[in-house]
């Protein structure tokens, strides 16, 4: 942990005063606290000695900047925060300082003549997405988040959040540059306003998946992407195994890779097809989303996921045809996991496990058997599983009864994490998803060794000699 | 029971509710007030239960604190946005709940309600309404109003709620209701003694005071024979509906005024002669829709009155933006808000070319009128009630 001198709130308050509008600074107890919250980890909780000093939000570049050279000046600790949803802590709040809240950047123009969109990180994503599709362009920003999570958030995390990587790539593949504060306070431009991408060093790339760590995002400028036709498949199967070697197949046989490609184990279809009044599906499935320029290539790509898909041990493989048909699916996956939490039952537990493509079927086993060895999880015996099987990713739940201890609850947190952990270093991955940092420091120091982890630390040095912005996210 | 003992049994159920919440924030956008306020985290949803959560876990006693907390938590309107999408996307914590208990725990511990509504809950207790208005000319106002009274042949009581028995322009409602009424040929009467259902008193943490009014009411039904209530506030309805004691309601058929014009023209014994050649939108109140899911009866009236041509706000159903009147908000103005909700829905009303504003509760009805005042809209924009509607086509 860094050393950071202990202020009094109100003087910091006093003098964030001095430089930013009486508006732009939150001094309530009650504010406060609730940008210092992390959200799902169960465990999360903050004490009084934790409280910010001040919830600053800034509406422009410049009062970005005023507050980072103040917070130089202090040796004051910045934690900048969009919605505070990240599922991994790079949103958590570690030690007294200032909450940089970005609410309230929310310019927002389509450059139609050029080709990209500008925009400010304080955006729901899912306000950037309908602004888009009024106009008629799609936004390549898909997570299961999408209604709270801040869109500079997803940027700084680079995370495809449900879509398939191998079909869309991820933010950084249409982010065309940035408008940056440095945690000195400087202002920087990146990137290009050219849809020809700059070749050769890049600083966009740099702040782009920087988990948070080198700057301040304070605009984006992003390639438009033209609204697409779509298909839908589903596929049921007798077992777990058989679902990830179908995947498996897709990626061999050089299928079209969808959109999405979405993951329920058989227990979980089955509570998700109640909830949505559908029949009871004969095992686990996958359901899946092609895109093309046209319906007729849609479909086509459909039809060849269904054809892969067949080679393999599977009970039904279809394209759906039926609209009704695929949004009730949809809407199992989507309150899949919402019913697991529901009905008093406990705190649940989520992790995130990536796979290689050839590893695909063993991960799949370790995952379902993530309890063996795990004196706590044993307790509650196999998690439930479902996850973005297309883009490799796995999510196994549990659910930590209520009436366990506090104790007990976090015991089997930690026993998640850590097979979550070694189940994504057995496999070389890393989180494709929820970012590299916080609570997964110890993984990346272990998965890349003393040397990577290091750079990047010296890296974060380079940018932010201080060690003012976002701060203690390398715990060691 | 100590009030200290109803204080620790107050954090132990708040803290034992919020227990289940894992700040995901999916309500956060779904809430109404947190629409109208600067974006502070605080001032909506699982910010408002996070400050709970807090304050009770940390036994907060400093007085600034509190009374910041009393802003938050009293702030809400009620109108169960938040429950509805932590239910379909989260956890399923009963969030209103906790702020309901808090705004109790607040009350027990002296710094809750609102400075505004202590004469409200004065009100209740001494006169049975929360508009300082005496119990006599309360009375007073409804026998002018020449409605039937109850009897014991009489088959549906007509409860008027109290906005209904003070409020000049609400008594429209009531006297709309009864011409449809009548023209159907339906047995009604109303109750002249009637107390308020308790539902302010009950949203603003005074539950001791609800159960006074409720026990009052109950009383006053079970002497009448009382089998079949009809109500014109969806918050009498909630309330008789899920509030009172299920025991004492037993044999009793509680229906909102909207459903049983439904039923009526269902049963073909309400049918509208007259055309009513107006572009009306409808807004859903939040105890009908999101509360009671009673939101295709009042559109299936609206369609079966001939020349209507119905609209849709883009937040409509159990999504509809709240008006900002309930959870005691009718009697409490907010700092932290820079706008009302009233407002933004009649602007989007007025945008979207509708004539006609119809909506189904006193509460929605008085807000949308001072919209209209308040954005200047009076000559595009009239707010009518379903009834008021209704009896323009007879």
């Amino acid at each position: 942990m860094a050393n950071y001198p202990d202020y009094n709130p109100e003087d910091i308050q006093r003098e964030l005063r001095e430089i930013l509008p009486e508006e732009a600074i939150s001094k309530g107890l009650f504010e406060r606290i609730n940008n210092a919250l992390d959200p799902y980890t169960s465990s999360d909780d903050i004490d009084r000695g934790m409280v910010p000093y001040a919830v600053v939000w800034p509406s422009s570049t410049e009062e970005v900047s005023q507050v980072m050279k103040y917070a130089n000046t202090k040796n004051i600790p910045v934690f900048v925060r969009g919605s505070g949803t990240s599922l991994h802590g790079a949103s958590k709040y570690r030690h007294s300082g200032i909450v940089l809240n970005v609410g309230r950047l929310k310019h927002f123009s389509i450059e139609k003549d050029n080709g990209y969109v500008e925009f400010g990180p304080g955006h729901r994503v899912l306000k950037v997405k309908q602004m888009l599709e009024e106009e008629g362009y799609f936004l390549p920003l898909v997570p299961g988040s999408i209604r709270v999570a801040s869109i500079g958030g997803i940027i700084s995390n680079n995370t495809s959040a449900h879509a398939v990587d191998s079909c869309i790539g991820k933010p950084r593949d249409y982010i065309l540059g940035l408008q940056v504060v440095l945690p000195s306070g400087e202002v920087i431009e990146t990137g290009t306003k050219s849809l020809r991408r700059p070749a050769g060093t890049d600083l966009t790339q740099y702040f782009v998946g920087g988990d948070g760590l080198l700057g301040v995002i304070t605009g984006i400028r992003m390639q438009l992407v033209p609204m697409f036709a779509s298909a839908y498949g589903v596929a049921y199967f007798h077992n777990e195994l058989s679902s990830a070697k179908a995947v498996q197949r897709i990626y061999m046989e050089k299928a079209p890779m969808p959109l999405f490609m979405e993951y329920l184990d058989e227990r979980v279809a089955r509570m998700s097809f109640a909830i949505q009044n559908l029949p009871e599906p004969p095992g686990s499935l996958i359901m899946f989303h092609s895109i093309g320029q046209t319906e007729e290539e849609a479909v086509h790509k459909v039809n060849k996921l269904v054809e892969a898909i067949s080679k393999e041990p599977v009970i039904e493989a279809k394209r759906i045809t039926d609209m009704d048909e695929w949004h009730k699916i949809w809407l199992a996956r989507e309150s899949a996991l919402p019913f697991i939490c529901q009905g008093g039952k406990g705190v649940f537990g989520l992790s995130e496990i990536a796979s290689s493509v050839r590893g695909l079927v063993d991960c799949m086993e370790d995952t379902i058997n993530m309890d063996e060895g795990m004196p706590t999880l044993s307790k509650l015996g196999k998690p439930y599983i479902m996850g973005h099987l297309g883009a490799l990713s796995l999510h196994p739940v549990y659910i930590f009864p209520a009436d366990w201890s506090a104790e007990e609850k976090n015991k089997g947190i930690e026993e998640m994490f850590f097979k979550e952990a070694q189940i994504n270093e057995k496999y070389g991955t890393c989180g494709g998803e929820w970012g590299q940092f916080a609570k997964r420091t110890p993984f990346y120091r272990k998965r890349y060794g003393d040397t990577v982890y290091g750079l990047v630390k010296d890296v974060k040095k380079v940018f932010d000699p201080n060690s003012i912005l976002n701060p203690d996210v390398f715990r060691d | 029971m100590t009030s200290t003992d109803v204080q620790t049994e107050l954090k132990d159920g708040i803290l034992g509710i919020l227990s289940y919440c894992i700040n995901c924030r999916f309500c956060l956008p779904s809430c109404p007030r947190f629409e109208i306020t600067s974006g502070e985290v605080s001032q909506g949803a699982s910010g408002v239960t996070r400050s709970l959560y807090y304050a009770v876990k940390w036994g907060e006693e400093d007085k600034q604190a509190l009374q910041e907390l009393r802003d938050i938590v009293f702030g809400c309107t009620t109108c169960k946005s938040c429950e509805i999408a932590c239910k379909s996307l989260s956890t399923g914590t009963k969030l209103l709940d906790a702020i309901e208990m808090g705004r109790e725990l607040l009350i027990e511990m002296q710094v809750g309600p609102m400075p505004e509504q202590k004469k409200v809950l004065d009100s209740l207790l001494k006169n049975g309404n929360p508009y300082m208005v005496t119990a006599r000319k309360r009375k007073e106002a409804v026998k002018a109003l020449g409605l039937k009274e109850y009897t014991d042949q009489t088959e549906i009581l007509l409860y008027l709620g109290c906005s209904t028995a003070v409020d000049e322009d609400v008594q429209n409602t009531v006297k709309a209701l009864a011409k449809i009424l009548d023209h159907a040929g339906v047995s009604y009467g109303i109750l002249l003694d009637e107390a308020c259902c308790g539902e302010p008193s009950l949203k603003m943490g005074e539950v001791g005071l609800f159960e006074m009014l409720s026990e009052k009411n109950i009383d006053l039904f079970k002497d009448n024979g009382v089998q079949s209530i009809v109500t014109l506030s969806p918050h009498c309805f909630e309330t008789f509906s899920s509030k009172y004691p299920e025991a004492d309601m037993q044999g009793i058929k509680v229906r909102h005024y909207t459903q049983l014009l439904y039923d009526l023209v269902q049963e073909k014994k309400l049918t509208f002669p007259n055309t009513v050649d107006k572009k009306v939108v409808y807004h859903d109140p939040c105890y009908l829709s999101k509360y009671q899911n009673v939101c295709e009866e009042p559109r299936e009236v609206i369609k079966s009155i001939g020349g209507v041509e119905l609209m849709e706000f883009k937040d409509n159903r159990a999504d509809s933006l709240c008006c900002g009147g309930g959870g005691g908000r009718m009697w409490a103005d907010f700092e932290a808000e820079t706008n009302r909700l009233a407002n933004i829905r009649v602007t989007e009303a007025v945008e979207k070319g509708a004539e006609v504003l119809v909506t189904a509760c006193p509460w929605c009805f008085i807000n949308m009128n001072d919209g209209v005042k308040v954005t200047n809209a009076a000559d595009k924009l009239e707010v009518l009630s379903l009834a008021e509607l209704c009896a323009m086509a007879l």
